[in-house]
């Protein structure tokens, strides 16, 4: 009698397991990183959480015209362009470095990008978390050769911190902590170091053309009077290819300059049309 | 002791009944077949592979993030823009052998009738497939084409001369015995 409860007992766990499905003895897959929270390494003027990929160069050419109130003459501001270029080479999987220069004060910038969070598809990081810091060099003539010009006083320095997160496959938002730092600044009662907030995000329209805006919120700036820097633009991918084309009330195109020193107001029409594009080449 | 025999018989048979083979590090490989200057190409080495030789069935299962190209915004657009691995992040194929014979030692070819399940959609299929048996280790290796637009993956007409609708899939796994 216990024998056949034995044999009933082990002939009836080998029928329930030859019934399970194959697929399940497989498991779960693992969880990956959340991939392309933004197309480009930039959301419009700001840094975005992206980082070029280990051993891509990325080149970056960007332009802001004049102010589109400025009328016919000017053709709506496309005879005044600001420029700026940019190589970005990512040296290890989520850090790269970067050279940059732009026309307005002939600034040479110099910066490194390192991810240190990555969002999961499922359980592990809800976000993604970017580090950032550049340096500034501006390498405009001095203006009176008479004074103590000091090397120094041509740097300025800026760090943020990109929080992001991809909400589903159009919807990616980021929250951009800025603290700048100027070696020399125009009167004493202004201070070296001012802090700004960063709210930046994309939609996707269709799978190669995302919406995008950006606001850089000041704290207190004291006796300077700056705009607080709003862009929204497109992005067009086409294979190597990234278009940025957007609006913004900043000309400057370097961290310092656009969160720091826009003078733009958009309720006046002091808008810049400008263009970024992206191309990548695997070294 | 009649009954402890009883239960370790119990148990080497129903593991031995058991003929399933199993690895989680087969290899997925495809290609469009385009002539083109940047060749279009990927692989995936941690596909997941169980085979049961009693019932003759089989399953596998991909996971598209793990297709790695050489060109890192390849596979962001892989994952992007065609098989959209935020939606659809698995595929998965399910089949029988069609004409199992009892015992596998060199290597034969067989066929195998299935479903693959990818990018939402599900399309029966028949694969040639190589099987051998040595040690334990079941090898198994497929080749065959699948059609992007059989699978409601679009190719715009800008990447057309860089991408093929008809894709090359080789497959290799090594199975063990569980």
């Amino acid at each position: 009698m216990r024998h056949s409860f034995f044999f009933f007992f082990f002939l009836f766990s080998a029928i329930l397991e030859a019934q399970d499905d194959l697929m399940s003895l497989l498991g779960k897959p693992e969880s990956s990183s959340v991939q392309a929270t933004f197309k480009g390494i930039r959301v419009i003027n700001g840094q975005s959480v992206e980082v070029v990929a280990k051993g891509d160069l990325l080149f970056v050419i960007e332009h802001r015209f004049g102010t589109i109130s400025s009328g016919a003459y000017e053709l709506w501001g496309l005879d005044q362009a600001s420029m700026r270029m940019s190589f970005d080479y990512g040296f290890a999987d989520g850090f790269s470095i970067s050279v940059a220069r732009s026309s307005f004060q002939k600034t040479y910038e110099s910066s490194a990008k390192m991810k240190l969070l990555r969002q999961k598809v499922s359980g592990g990081s809800p976000i993604s978390l970017t580090a950032y810091s550049a340096v500034f060099l501006n390498s405009v003539r001095w203006i009176d050769d008479e004074r103590d010009n000091m090397f120094r006083s041509r740097l300025s320095y800026a760090y943020q911190f990109m929080f992001a997160r991809k909400f589903n496959q159009n919807l990616s938002l980021q929250l951009t902590p800025s603290f700048v730092h100027r070696n020399l600044v125009l009167t004493e009662a202004t201070e070296n170091d001012f802090v700004a907030l960063g709210f930046g995000g994309r939609y996707k329209l269709s799978k190669r053309v995302s919406l995008n805006a950006e606001y850089f919120y000041q704290f207190d700036r004291g006796p300077e009077d700056f705009t607080n820097s709003l862009s929204v633009g497109f992005d067009i991918e086409t294979g190597g290819h990234v278009f940025q084309l957007h609006l913004t009330n900043s000309q400057g195109m370097f961290e310092r300059s656009f969160i720091g020193e826009t003078i733009g107001k958009w309720s006046q029409g002091d808008i810049y049309f400008g263009f970024n594009i992206s191309r990548v080449f695997s070294l | 002791m009649k009954n402890i025999l009883v239960i370790i018989f119990m148990i080497c048979s129903s593991s031995l009944c058991a003929q399933r083979y199993m690895t989680r590090s087969a290899e997925v490989y495809f290609l469009s077949e385009k002539e083109a200057l940047e060749v279009v190409e990927a692989t995936n080495n941690q596909v997941g592979a169980v085979i049961d030789l009693e019932t003759s069935e089989i399953a596998f299962q991909i996971q598209l993030r793990a297709f790695h190209f050489k060109i890192a915004l390849m596979e962001e657009h892989f994952n992007e823009n065609y098989v959209e691995s935020d939606l659809y992040p698995t595929a998965t194929f399910r089949g029988a052998f069609l004409d199992l014979p009892e015992t596998i030692s060199s290597e034969i070819e067989l066929q195998v009738q299935g479903e693959m399940d990818f990018h939402g959609l599900k399309q029966k299929m028949i694969l040639p497939v190589k099987v051998s048996i040595k040690d334990n280790i079941l090898k198994g290796s497929t080749q065959f084409s699948l059609l992007c637009s059989d699978f409601g993956i679009e190719i715009p007409k800008i990447v057309s001369d860089k991408l093929a609708n008809d894709i090359k899939v080789i497959v290799n796994a090594e199975l063990s015995k569980i």
